[in-house]
């Protein structure tokens, strides 16, 4: 789809976008202080990956290189708004029924949802894409230190919020 | 905060608590080595603190297939779907008005004027479509094409290309890259990303160009293919979001 719009289809990138503008849509939620935010980044990164599909590395596949663009440009967004402050989201996202089989997944994006936006960028870049840490910190424009605690708070919050920290004898208790 | 278990037996004046954030620290590498050895050391010895990192490893685990998984994927307000879509369009539209691909770079579409857009982009789109279904059905036969056409009237900027021969460009292999406005490693990361390459892909050569009286920084970057590599001419102002990308030239290496 991306070789068509490359090669002059006009409508092919449009395709590409509807094919994956869930997951892009959902990625752009997770790394974006706000719905808002979220929708400017989507459509700031949809508008130059549509410039640059030409560039684009064949090697690599078409839906990581879209994801790419789309974190990118929401950590971008959040280095160039750090004095914003952070406010924890109680809840979260409208998300209709679905099978039993996508419930974990439901649980952990709204469980992520619940995280400041700082902790859950940083999560999201280094365990959901794969971003090493050093990347995740010069794009955001922290120190290496800073994106590993805020891993590190992100992970034991969720696994609270998770009920992962439960047992049948003795429950973990997550700090506050 | 509580810990999740006692610790291990040796040296338990220097443990410190299993707790749930100092293994969440142990995970992602925060602890010194002497502090982190130690630590895994209690945590082979302590049953809770080994359950207490499998949940910390489930959730890496569910975040990351949370990423791949389209079906639990929320639908999107259709006002927004077709927002972007609509700026996708209209993009192209300008970009055909215009002829020159990779030479445009319009602006954010401010929030407030979205649905404006949205609207103007899906009118220009189907006005579009009735002149050209007009224009095939009134269409005369082709006649040969002459010098006086639109095409020919209409082109007047110079083409966008790299001012450097293929030997040049592959100079820039032997020297020092010269970044000029994109020295700046974090700009280079979000520009690198804009252009579809890893943060840590390796920039094999670069120097500041002009094409067409416009400045640029040319990156020189590994190819598709072995043995040739791909030369980009960007904006100084190059980043992920948008990177400016005015000519690009496939070399192949000697």
């Amino acid at each position: 789809m991306l070789a068509a719009h490359v090669a002059g289809d006009p409508y092919a990138f449009e395709e590409l976008f509807y094919r994956h503008h869930r997951q892009l849509h959902r990625v752009a939620r997770l790394t974006s202080r706000s719905a808002e935010d979220a929708e400017d980044a989507l459509q700031d990164a949809m508008a130059s990956a549509h410039r640059g599909a030409g560039s684009f590395r064949q090697d690599a596949a078409v839906s990581s290189w879209l994801h790419r663009i789309v974190v990118n440009a929401c950590l971008d967004r959040l280095r160039r708004n750090k004095a914003h402050l952070t406010i924890a989201l109680d809840d979260v996202y409208p998300v209709a029924d679905r099978t039993a089989q996508v419930e974990t997944a439901i649980a952990v994006h709204r469980a992520l949802l619940r995280l400041p936006v700082e902790q859950r960028a940083a999560v999201v870049a280094v365990d959901m894409h794969g971003y090493s840490v050093a990347d995740t910190a010069a794009m955001l424009g922290v120190a290496e230190g800073t994106v590993k605690s805020r891993c590190a708070r992100a992970r034991a919050r969720l696994a609270a919020i998770l009920g992962y920290l439960e047992t049948d004898t003795a429950p973990n208790r997550p700090a506050g | 905060m509580d810990g999740v278990g006692p610790g291990g037996s040796d040296g338990a004046g220097a443990d410190q608590p299993l707790t749930v954030e100092a293994l969440a620290d142990l995970q992602a590498g925060l602890l010194d080595d002497d502090t982190a050895a130690r630590m895994r050391k209690q945590v082979r010895a302590d049953p809770d603190a080994r359950q207490t990192m499998e949940a910390l490893n489930r959730v890496r685990h569910d975040i990351a297939k949370l990423g791949t998984d389209a079906a639990s994927a929320p639908d999107v307000a259709p006002e927004v779907v077709d927002g972007i879509a609509a700026t996708l369009r209209a993009q192209r539209l300008d970009r055909s008005r215009r002829g020159a691909a990779h030479t445009l770079r319009p602006g954010r579409l401010p929030r407030s004027t979205r649905v404006a857009v949205a609207g103007a982009g899906l009118a220009a789109a189907a006005v579009a479509a009735w002149l050209g279904t007009a224009a095939l059905i009134t269409a005369p036969a082709p006649t040969p094409s002459r010098p006086t056409t639109a095409e020919h009237i209409t082109v007047s900027r110079p083409p966008m290309t790299i001012p450097l021969s293929d030997q040049q460009i592959l100079a820039l292999l032997d020297d020092k890259p010269d970044f000029g406005p994109l020295t700046d490693p974090q700009r280079r990361t979000s520009c690198l990303a804009g252009l579809g390459y890893p943060a840590n892909a390796r920039v094999l050569g670069a120097r500041p160009v002009q094409i067409v009286g416009r400045p640029a920084v040319l990156l020189v970057l590994p190819a598709d293919t072995p043995g040739s590599i791909t030369a980009l001419a960007v904006a100084p102002t190059c980043s992920s979001v948008d990177t400016g990308l005015l000519a690009d030239r496939h070399v192949d290496r000697p």
